[in-house]
């Protein structure tokens, strides 16, 4: 297999070279005689500049959330789960009680992560999360369709730190109003 | 356009290839043990490599002479004669299977004369150097009054003055750089059978200018430049098959969608988009489709393959827990993917029509980012072993296990050369992520992108 495959390169090569080799007696003016290239103009590779980005202010129309809305709080999660802790629901109570009591409010549900795993994984995490919160305030009467979810994953931290302490703040759904 | 010079091989020329070709496909089950299974992030029932194993070729390495219409022996400027040939050494000290031999960097000058007799015919080797495999030398020339170089590349075989290679490249001087790494790869296709890498780019992303977008850069790090300019958030980069786009992810419609960019366009463009979550795309080998992923009505994220313009969307997973992260084998049969329907996330092979999903990693409890290498023999993905992520190599079959990193930081998001020697990754071992490449054994590592930020999520183009 190799072998043959060797000796198809070697014949294309031959073939290349006496190609090469016969257009170039014109041209030539430097050759020696061995088969060197010549410096006529056109032997050899043109290696063309790459292309430039052009992308310049490609249209940014920002994120889907409007504003923040004080009276909801944000719920945490943790490590690598989606389960809404007991502490969350508590929260999760509230926050669905203020949804009723403001019922022209639409809003959207952003799903986070810490900054550990994989930027896929925790993006698809951080939808799971958003999602186990609407779920939890549509059980509770809020109309589902006065609730948005997206998940920024580990890209949208509230705290830089590197440790549990930063990281249990990140493992967290926030609520804020949906933008028109 | 391409009128590429060849000449005739001498007859060993067929024989050495042979020699070095057979060599190199002895990629197999040799290991190497851990010098230190207390290593920070070794686990001692794991070997460590892939073994490339091959007896190295000498090649000598020099001198380059550079001149000028003027013919003024004269270095500097942007076209260094020395620089360059550092760099065919570096280049092809990189590919793995040589050993790289200095054997002078420029002609000898004597009396203001440069003291050789042809372009073609290299100066006897210093005895100090002892025999070679082969050796290369090169001709720049400045043309057209500054504003044109050309770069004419010899091989020889051997000590003798045989030229077995020889090749002419033109361009503008300040990309002599890229005439060297195509020589580079050239000379590893005359001496292996296979096209070295020096040729390609590596793309990633960079948070350097506050938001993350997408940068290139030559596989080496230098030619940095940036290709999106978004300003919201940019993922997950993926070269296409043929090099021309490259496929990711974007918030900058609000919602995170699949775009393309077209390098020769240097535009992107949206490609899959709506209120879902959508993420790692990857190509088909033929480019003409695209694996992702994307939430579905319970939220919960699936596999899909739509064509590479986003149309006949089709849903290959359907279990509850987290799929996220295809990537197509290469010959387009199968897929890897991270799911967690096991509880945590695992590599999976699922067959391209939705059928015969089958776990692939059963060691720790957090594997993902697979890449399948170019010849379909090795998966690569990212372990969590001791609270650090570490590169792993895994067969498609399940067999032979390997970790082919250690020690602090993590190493996440590995991706193949296209030769399948190498490997680049995101490595935090010096604090900010960095890309490096590495050969598949661990060794010739190097930390490659440069400036500021976090450097992360590589793509090798083809």
């Amino acid at each position: 297999m190799k072998r043959s495959f060797l000796l198809l390169v070697l014949i294309v090569f031959l073939i290349l070279g006496l190609g090469t080799g016969c257009k170039k007696k014109g041209a030539d003016k430097s050759p020696t005689d061995r088969g060197v290239p010549a410096t006529g103009e056109n032997v050899g590779e043109t290696v063309k500049r790459p292309a430039q980005s052009e992308d310049e202010g490609y249209l940014n129309r920002g994120d889907m959330a409007s504003a923040n809305i004080d009276k909801l709080e944000r719920v945490h999660f943790d490590y690598d789960s989606a389960e809404l802790t007991a502490e969350s629901r508590g929260i999760l109570d509230r926050n669905a009680q203020w949804m009723k009591a403001n019922g022209g409010v639409k809003i959207i549900i952003e799903g986070h992560c810490d900054e550990r795993g994989t930027t896929e994984y925790n993006q698809a995490l951080g939808q799971r999360r958003a999602r186990s919160a609407r779920d939890y305030i549509v059980a509770l009467g809020v109309t589902q369709d006065r609730i948005s979810t997206i998940s920024y994953g580990e890209e949208r931290p509230v705290s830089e730190g590197h440790a549990e302490s930063a990281w249990s703040l990140n493992r967290r759904a926030e609520f804020k109003a949906l933008g028109s | 356009m391409i009128a590429s010079s060849q000449y005739p091989r001498g007859p060993r020329r067929s024989a050495l290839a042979v020699a070095v070709f057979l060599a190199l496909s002895t990629l197999g089950p040799v290991l190497t043990r851990l010098s230190s299974a207390a290593a920070q992030g070794a686990d001692p029932d794991i070997e460590t490599g892939i073994s490339l194993t091959a007896p190295k070729l000498r090649i000598g390495v020099g001198p380059f002479l550079l001149h000028r219409e003027q013919a003024a022996p004269s270095t500097g400027g942007p076209v260094s004669a020395v620089e360059l040939r550092d760099l065919l050494a570096d280049d092809l000290a990189f590919f793995g299977y040589f050993d790289v031999i200095d054997i002078g960097a420029t002609y000898p000058v004597e009396s203001g004369r440069i003291t050789r007799v042809s372009v073609d015919i290299p100066p006897p080797l210093p005895p100090s150097v002892g025999t070679v495999d082969a050796r290369v030398t090169a001709d720049l020339s400045i043309v057209d009054g500054g504003t044109g170089a050309s770069l004419t590349g010899y091989l020889f075989e051997g000590s003798k003055d045989q030229v077995i290679l020889g090749k002419r490249y033109r361009s503008e001087p300040d990309l002599a750089r890229r005439m060297v790494h195509l020589l580079a790869d050239e000379i590893a296709l005359t001496l292996s059978g296979e096209r070295g890498v020096a040729h390609t780019q590596i793309a990633y992303i960079s948070d350097a200018n506050k938001t993350k977008e997408i940068y290139v850069m030559d596989f080496d790090g230098i030619g940095n430049q940036r290709l999106t300019t978004h300003r919201s958030v940019v993922l997950s980069p993926s070269y296409s098959p043929k090099g021309d786009r490259i496929a990711f992810v974007s918030y900058a419609d609000g919602y995170p969608g699949i775009f393309q960019f077209e390098l020769q366009q240097g535009r992107s463009k949206p490609v899959v988009s709506g209120p879902f979550l959508h993420a790692a795309p990857a190509y088909s080998p033929d480019g003409s489709q695209i694996a992702f992923a994307k939430s579905t009505d319970d939220d919960d994220s699936e596999i899909f393959i739509a064509g590479a313009d986003g149309s006949n969307p089709r849903r290959l997973t359907h279990q509850r827990g987290i799929d996220v992260s295809p990537v197509f084998s290469p010959t387009g049969r199968e897929l890897a993917f991270v799911s967690a329907r096991s509880g945590s996330p695992q590599i999976w092979i699922i067959d391209v029509e939705g059928l015969n999903p089958r776990r692939l990693t059963f060691s720790g409890g957090y594997n993902a980012s697979p890449a399948w290498s170019p010849k379909g023999d090795l998966i690569a993905f990212s372990a969590l072993v001791d609270d650090v992520f570490q590169i792993r190599t895994i067969r498609p079959n399940g067999e032979e296990l390997r970790q082919l990193t250690n020690g602090l930081g993590n190493k996440e998001d590995p991706d193949f050369s296209p030769d399948g020697r190498h490997l680049c990754f995101a490595s935090s071992e010096l604090g900010a992520y960095r890309i490096a490449v590495m050969l598949l054994d661990g060794s010739g590592k190097r930390l490659v992108s440069q400036g500021s930020g976090n450097h992360t999520s590589p793509t090798w183009s083809p």
